[in-house]
């Protein structure tokens, strides 16, 4: 394989960890428009740590730090939010985030963190890809799978069963934040450098078309996607204008077609509470209209 | 379908998701009737006053309003008809005035009754045009929501509980106000747990029980009974 | 005196996008991002026919915004019908349509900033010490002018009643005969058509019209739509302002980059405290 090739799948394992991270989210019922800033957070203090403390793996912890704590002061500031509300403060916090780091003198303003050492190759993607699916295994076999979706339809029954919506919702930023880092790491030591557009919205919001495409509830839908359609849009030499037109048509049609995903459930619900036994409360208590003494429909007259 | 049956439903399904509420239910309804609908809570009586109104989706089953089947009209279509609606707890918009309200009316039929017809008719909303239907007592709401379906000149009203956080007293005004409705043509469709004050109103009275509609009749109901759990219904013949 | 002014401009200007945002809120309880593109679109479209009379220039812009209007509308409608969560829905599908216009406006300008004519007048006029243009002060008159008409509109008309009944409860609105489709669809022509005016505008203001910047430049009218209130065109006046004098205070105070962090700030504040908006639902 060239190494262009090798880039250029590099890149689509970058857009897939990103697109999982986002997946994560949906399904805990926030939609991130802001995945890609967390992201360059992560890169931005990978790449600060190299270039001060020249310890690889210390860059690979406060890159996926970064992006964790990015990821719980987003939480924190949308946990009492849903829906949309929550995913305009995502995408004004990828904003200020661009606009932010674009004014610090320390992390190269304008033009970024450069001069970073290559160290990142295809290998080490395909290991963080590994990881980023063995996590979404892990985490489906954890009592966090069974809260995502009760977090995204409902916090009360979420919390009359034990749990503190809280802290199922800072868990799902968490976990979605260091994969997040992890893409941004990856980033980081694959370009040599980061800069603010790394953290664009244009980003995020192609990410998050990769995760509706692929399937929100999917583990591997998203990353299946990503990789797919990055793949096809780079090898060809497609134009951003190109890719931008193919996202949005891909997406619509599969939300017409397939609203739950090419590789998600076939459901027609964006959030799907109907697995695991999910089917809602009890069926003894509410499927029959119940009173005290019933016994039969059959008149005693 | 008998000529005379102004309002019919045929085996209607009905739910939410996996969840079945309705089961089959069917009833009929003569022009100038007021039919009453009871059941304990959640057996489904909003429910099926959302399928009449358009607001829920049937799953299966028919219902012709008029002779004409109006399955799959959707509330306003249905409202363009003649069918009014006041749903449970919310039957005027609180955030605009009683005027908007009434103003409402216009988007029902173009030849909507003057509003000067309507205030004869409810003297009390004169003086109340002005203000936020929010701040109107229970009664007061309901007055508006007749007096909207009146000037919408509808054929057919659906109240959800309308008694609802009304007093007795309040609440036989509203009695006598929908008997004067029936003898100017009105047909009713009533849900209500208040059953001791409407069921003398009533012209045929259905339980719902299990999903499904039973016709009863006033005397084989007792009020005691039906809230202490009993353990049957008395059902009765279509006819007798 | 220079914050209050400028920070009052600015703020007009915000608002309109606010209000135009509100608007379509009002009909369909989310934002249509689409709107947020229609602002360079109709920047583009003064550039593409720079050579043609003024009114043409206006006429086509806000055509072009129409018709965004009218086919987002049609798409999502589209979508709808198989995927409800219509909320969320109306938003990735908005986004993905918002990426597809971009890449059609970067084709028609090359991918380069373009500058459009000149739309408002020239000159500056000292008030109280402070020198303010033209421009700005034209701006901000058309913005409040419109915003008083719309809200007029809103207020006494039976397209308003119809809107304003959807807006508080659709179901209710819907069962006395308001058809809501049609409510959605005037609200989402009228919301794109403010919007598309706001560009017009906003490519006399700006040195010139940059294709990449549609949601970016729509956010902080988003976020001033959030703050005042969803739905609410006093709150989107209330929220316009606000925004317009915290990134004017921090502009001069602070320094400009640091205006998106803090009105993010803000906007944090004001959802934990009172989720509803400065002003509320209407």
């Amino acid at each position: 394989m060239s190494a262009a090739s090798q880039y250029i799948l590099l890149l689509s394992i970058i857009n897939a960890i990103g697109a999982w991270s986002v997946a994560f989210c949906i399904r805990g019922g926030l939609l991130s428009a802001s995945h890609a800033a967390i992201a360059g957070a992560g890169g931005y203090a990978a790449g600060w740590t190299i270039l001060h403390a020249n310890n690889y793996f210390l860059a690979w912890l406060a890159g996926i730090g970064a992006g964790i704590v990015l990821a719980l002061v987003l939480g924190l500031a949308t946990v009492r939010i849903r829906g949309l509300l929550a995913a305009v403060a995502t995408l004004v916090l990828g904003e200020a985030l661009i606009a932010s780091i674009s004014g610090i003198q320390a992390l190269g303003a304008d033009i970024g963190l450069t001069g970073l050492p290559l160290r990142v190759g295809l290998d080490q993607g395909i290991v963080a890809l590994a990881v980023v699916i063995v996590l979404g295994m892990v985490v489906y076999k954890t009592r966090l799978s069974i809260q995502l979706p009760l977090l995204a339809n409902s916090r009360d029954v979420l919390a009359s069963v034990g749990s503190r919506p809280t802290s199922s919702y800072l868990a799902m930023m968490a976990i979605s934040g260091a994969a997040a880092g992890i893409a941004g790491v990856l980033n980081a030591f694959s370009a040599g450098l980061v800069q603010p557009s790394d953290l664009a919205i244009d980003t995020s919001l192609t990410w998050l078309i990769y995760a509706v495409v692929g399937g929100a509830f999917s583990n591997i839908g998203p990353i299946v996607v990503a990789l797919a359609m990055t793949e096809i849009e780079l090898q060809s030499g497609l134009g951003e204008p190109a890719q931008l037109l193919i996202n949005g048509a891909v997406l619509i049609v599969v939300l017409v077609v397939r609203p739950g995903g090419l590789l998600g459930r076939h459901s027609t619900r964006l959030v799907d509470t109907r697995r695991r036994g999910l089917r809602g409360p009890p069926t003894s208590a509410f499927s029959r209209a119940r009173w005290p003494g019933r016994r039969s429909r059959a008149p005693t007259e | 379908m008998e000529p005379s049956e102004y309002l019919a439903v045929t085996d209607v399904h009905a739910g939410y998701g996996v969840k079945r509420i309705l089961r089959g239910v069917s009833l009929v309804a003569q022009r100038g009737q007021i039919v009453l609908i009871l059941g304990p809570n959640g057996a489904g009586k909003s429910t099926l006053l959302k399928c009449l109104s358009g607001a829920h989706p049937v799953g299966a089953g028919d219902i012709r309003f008029e002779g004409a089947s109006i399955r799959g009209r959707s509330s306003y279509r249905r409202a363009r008809m003649g069918i009014a609606w006041a749903p449970e707890g919310r039957p005027v918009i609180p955030q605009l005035t009683v005027t908007e309200n009434l103003n409402l009316a216009t988007f029902a039929t173009k030849a909507r009754s003057s509003r000067e017809a309507t205030f004869r008719r409810y003297p009390q909303l004169r003086a109340l045009a002005g203000r936020r239907a929010g701040t109107l007592s229970g009664g007061e709401r309901q007055m508006v929501a007749l007096a909207r379906a009146l000037e919408a000149n509808a054929k057919l009203l659906l109240l959800d509980e309308p008694s609802l956080g009304l007093s007795p007293k309040v609440f036989q005004d509203t009695v006598r106000e929908l008997a004067a409705l029936r003898e100017d043509g009105m047909t009713c469709v009533i849900v209500e747990q208040r059953t001791a004050f409407v069921v003398g109103l009533a012209d045929r009275i259905y339980l719902l029980l299990d999903g499904q509609l039973h016709l009863s009749s006033a005397e084989s109901i007792d009020t005691h009974e039906f809230f202490e759990g009993y353990t049957s219904v008395p059902e009765l013949q279509e006819g007798q | 005196m220079n914050l209050l002014l400028n920070g009052l401009l600015d703020g007009l200007n915000i608002s309109l996008v606010a209000f135009a945002f509100g608007v379509v809120w009002a009909a369909i309880k989310t934002v249509n991002v689409v709107q947020a593109e229609v602002i360079p679109a109709c920047g583009v479209a003064l550039w593409v026919c720079r050579n043609d009379g003024m009114l043409t220039q206006y006429v086509v812009a806000i055509l072009i915004a129409i018709a965004l209007a009218v086919a987002s509308f049609v798409i999502v409608r589209l979508v709808l019908r198989r995927a409800p969560d219509p909320r969320l829905m109306t938003l990735i599908v908005s986004i993905a349509l918002t990426g597809m216009i971009g890449a059609v406006l970067q084709v028609i300008t090359s991918s380069q900033t373009v500058s459009p004519p000149k739309v408002l007048p020239a000159g500056f006029i000292n008030v109280a010490g402070v020198t303010l243009t033209w421009d700005y002060i034209t701006a901000g008159l058309v913005s409040a002018g419109l915003m008083a008409v719309g809200y007029v509109v809103l207020r006494f008309s039976r397209a308003g009643l119809a809107l304003r009944s959807t807006a508080h409860d659709s179901i209710i609105a819907a069962a006395n005969g308001v058809d809501g489709r049609r409510v959605a669809l005037f609200a989402t022509v009228v919301g794109f058509a403010l919007a598309g005016t706001a560009g017009i505008m906003q490519a006399g203001l700006t040195h010139g019209v940059d294709p990449f910047s549609g949601l970016d430049g729509a956010l902080e009218g988003i976020v001033a739509m959030l703050i005042g209130g969803a739905g609410n065109p006093l709150g989107a006046v209330a929220g316009g302002l606000a925004v317009g004098f915290v990134d004017t205070a921090v502009t001069i105070y602070v320094g400009g980059t640091f205006a998106s962090a803090i009105i993010f700030a803000a906007l944090v504040v004001v959802i934990l405290i009172r989720p509803a908006g400065i002003i509320g639902e209407w």
